[in-house]
């Protein structure tokens, strides 16, 4: 069975060994300290449940206290700016404790988005250094580092302002999950803790983020598919056969069925915009042919918005792995994190051809580790300067002329 | 009855609605006895109609982004069949509204826009260059068609025709005409040349569109550059949209704010989106159209734009939510 470190030493993820430091254990103690006053700031800015802020900083407090953490780089940058435009809550606490236990005189300043400067004030009053919020920047050229997490739009904006080699752009992504029936593994399917998991992966932040998850993969990556497949139908021609078969027949109408039912059970209700965006998909997927719509779930072989929320999931059968690569098409460019069942014991090698930076099991793409390659890009290298100090010894000898 | 004739008969029925819509008498037959034999007719010859009639029951709306991935029409479509496509980016999928003839079209948006304006021989110009297959380029061109002097003060090519410019403004000097425009369209004639008095007896009518503008202003700021270039023009709105056939109008109120009215041959309504079901007045959901001039394809359209009805007939429109391509990320989620 692989292992994550695994994926990590074939170069799919950058973990490093590191434990949290002094400051960023400082830092969780003070969070945990004070988790009720904090749940109810969160559920003041957000309009999330108690409860779905409970499950969610607690999970983020104990994951981050066990895993790993970046690797410190030997020098910072000394000015950093980071931009939070309009992103979920846990993403203060996630830049913070990054930059815990770095090494130098780092001035952390953090501009947020004007809905959360409240939350975020209050996670940097217990943040073991000072740091620095800004409401407006007069000149981001000051800073020797900008890193900016937003939209598109946000970024084209900020792009503008900000010199290119100081700009470190966090834009649109979105993650995929893909279930894997060859191998008489489709008994996986019956498993509840795969539904659960992948309920959770959807509703913990109301698929509004780039490791939400939107869209589904479930068929087969080997030629011919699962002989214990065929007994129960799970090949992914069957899901593809149109028009659908009933939804009584068939274990993928039976699985999207009760996948629909854990996402509901899990759903909160949505803020209006996404309420939306989910009402559009569902009525495009009504109308088309080949599609089957369940309350959370759509059914389907043709790609649809695969960039888009409001807890509706879509999924798409696949004979083998071209065929996901070819549903995403130029969205491969943006997927950000890929969740997996059964882990495989290798990595499949498809999905170095996607951007994908954060592989994982499902019910876990939520919470990725710190020293995650956001971007694929080492958080020591987004805040780190690249210095090399050249060892002590004798001088080399130069040639006075070329050969 | 055949397909074809079944959809004739509802054509001429429809005509018949729209021509005698505002006379005294009023239309030539319940707007409700209409629509129940044009839904009918709508399930049997759309596929997709039917579809989603069989999928959700009653008489559900098309959603707009429906259009972008099946031809929702009652007729067969072949490649010479016309059509109007919506506006969008290069790697975005456009909505095709397919017809077969322009009659209903034009009977809708002619009589609509001499009723609200009467524009009579009132010279027609436009900002907005005579795209094809543009439903807006297409109504537009019906207006500047049936007035006597017309002119597009923008071509195709990013350039202004100056000499039309010159025209318009030789003829506003003496007598009032019309000019239509996207709003980013105005504005960067506004930011262009700065001023361009008009006979404060003109229109001008802004067809919306923000889209393009990197900083929008604010609506009475708008309003201020529009006066301070045109001088005390009169102002309003044109609310259309390439799926549908119909088109509203609205007069800026004291408040600055459109109050945005149908003409008599359809209906808006304002729906829940989780549920579908109708939001009373002064509560926003998703604006919903009833438009018999849309008897070819879908008469009930959905939108994903976001309105409120105000009680008196009129509706407030708010736009559209920002799309997902422009939602933010986060690290964890």
């Amino acid at each position: 069975m692989l292992r994550e470190r695994d994926l990590e030493l074939q170069g799919v993820q950058r973990h490093t060994a590191a434990k949290p430091g002094p400051e960023l254990l400082t830092f969780l103690h003070n969070l945990q300290r004070d988790r009720d006053e904090l749940v109810d700031m969160i559920v003041a800015a957000t309009g999330y449940s108690v409860a779905q802020v409970a499950r969610i900083l607690d999970t983020f407090l104990a994951e981050t206290a066990s895993g790993p953490v970046p690797a410190a780089p030997e020098q910072v940058w000394s000015r950093v700016l980071v931009v939070l435009a309009g992103n979920t809550f846990v993403l203060p606490l996630q830049v913070l404790c990054r930059c815990a236990d770095l090494p130098g005189n780092l001035a952390l300043t953090l501009k947020p988005a004007s809905d959360q400067a409240t939350l975020v004030a209050a996670y940097a009053a217990r943040f073991p250094r000072p740091v620095q919020l800004v409401a407006d920047v007069p000149d981001y050229n000051t800073y020797d580092r900008v890193v900016v997490y937003g939209s598109d739009a946000t970024i084209r904006a900020l792009s503008a302002r900000v010199e290119p080699a100081r700009f470190v752009p966090r834009g649109h992504r979105f993650a995929i999950g893909v279930v894997d029936v060859s191998d008489g593994r489709s008994r996986l399917l019956q498993e509840e803790t795969l539904i659960a998991a992948i309920a959770d992966d959807v509703t913990l932040f109301r698929q509004s983020g780039c490791l939400s998850l939107n869209s589904l993969f479930i068929g087969s990556t080997k030629p011919g598919g699962s002989n214990e497949g065929k007994e129960h139908k799970p090949s992914a021609s069957s899901i593809s056969a149109a028009p659908a078969p009933k939804r009584s027949e068939g274990w993928a109408e039976q699985f999207c069925a009760r996948l629909s039912e854990a996402i509901a059970a899990r759903a909160e209700a949505l803020p209006f915009e996404d309420q939306v965006f989910a009402c559009q998909r569902r009525q495009t997927a009504l109308a088309d042919e080949q599609t089957q719509v369940f309350e959370h779930v759509i059914l389907t072989e043709e790609p649809r918005y695969l960039l888009s929320r409001g807890n509706l999931l879509t999924v798409y059968p696949f004979a083998d792995p071209e065929r996901i690569l070819a549903t995403l098409g130029p969205l491969a460019e943006r997927v950000q994190g890929i969740a997996l069942a059964p882990w495989p014991e290798t990595v499949p090698a498809w999905i170095a051809r996607t951007s994908a930076s954060y592989v994982c099991p499902f019910g876990r793409l939520q919470f990725p580790p710190l020293s995650w390659a956001e971007d694929n890009e080492p958080w020591s290298a987004v805040i780190g300067k690249h210095v090399v100090f050249s060892h002590q010894g004798p001088t080399p000898h130069i040639a006075t002329r070329g050969a | 009855m055949t397909s074809a004739t079944i959809l004739h008969d509802l054509e001429q029925r429809v005509q018949r609605f729209i021509a005698t819509a505002y006379s005294s008498e009023g239309p030539a037959e319940p707007f409700d006895t209409l629509l129940a034999d044009a839904l009918r007719a709508q399930q049997e010859l759309n596929p997709v109609y039917q579809r989603l009639c069989a999928r959700m029951g009653g008489w559900p709306y098309v959603h707009t982004d429906v259009f972008k991935y099946h031809p929702v029409t009652c007729f067969p479509v072949t490649a010479d069949t016309p059509y109007f496509q919506t506006s969008g980016t290069t790697t975005e999928v456009r909505g095709r509204k397919y017809y077969r003839a322009d009659t209903l079209y034009a009977a809708s948006a002619l009589t609509h826009f001499v009723q609200r304006f009467a524009p009579g021989d009132t010279p027609c110009f436009s900002l907005f260059p005579p795209l094809p297959h543009s439903s807006l380029a297409y109504m537009i061109a019906l207006f500047m068609d049936s007035a006597r002097e017309s002119g597009y003060l923008y071509r195709l090519g990013n350039t202004y025709d100056m000499a039309a410019i010159a025209r318009m403004g030789a003829i506003a000097r003496q007598r009032p005409v019309i000019l239509f425009a996207t709003r980013r369209g105005l504005y960067d004639f506004m930011t262009t040349f700065g001023s361009c008095p008009l006979n404060e007896d003109s229109w001008v009518i802004d067809t919306g569109g923000d889209k393009g503008m990197v900083n929008p202003p604010p609506p009475d700021i708008f309003e201020h550059r529009v006066h301070e270039c045109f001088g005390p023009v009169r102002r309003a709105g044109e609310y259309g949209m390439t799926e549908l056939f119909s088109q509203c109008y609205a007069e800026m109120d004291g408040d600055g704010q459109y109050r945005w009215s149908p003409p008599p041959w359809c209906r808006v309504d304002i729906l829940d989106p989780s549920t579908l079901t109708p939001c009373p007045p002064g509560q926003p959901g998703l604006i919903a159209f009833t438009d018999l001039a849309n008897v070819e394809t879908a008469i009930k359209v959905l939108t994903s734009d976001i309105g409120e009805l105000c009680g008196d007939g009129t509706f407030l429109l708010y736009g559209r939510p920002s799309t997902v391509t422009d939602r933010g990320c986060s690290l964890l989620c």
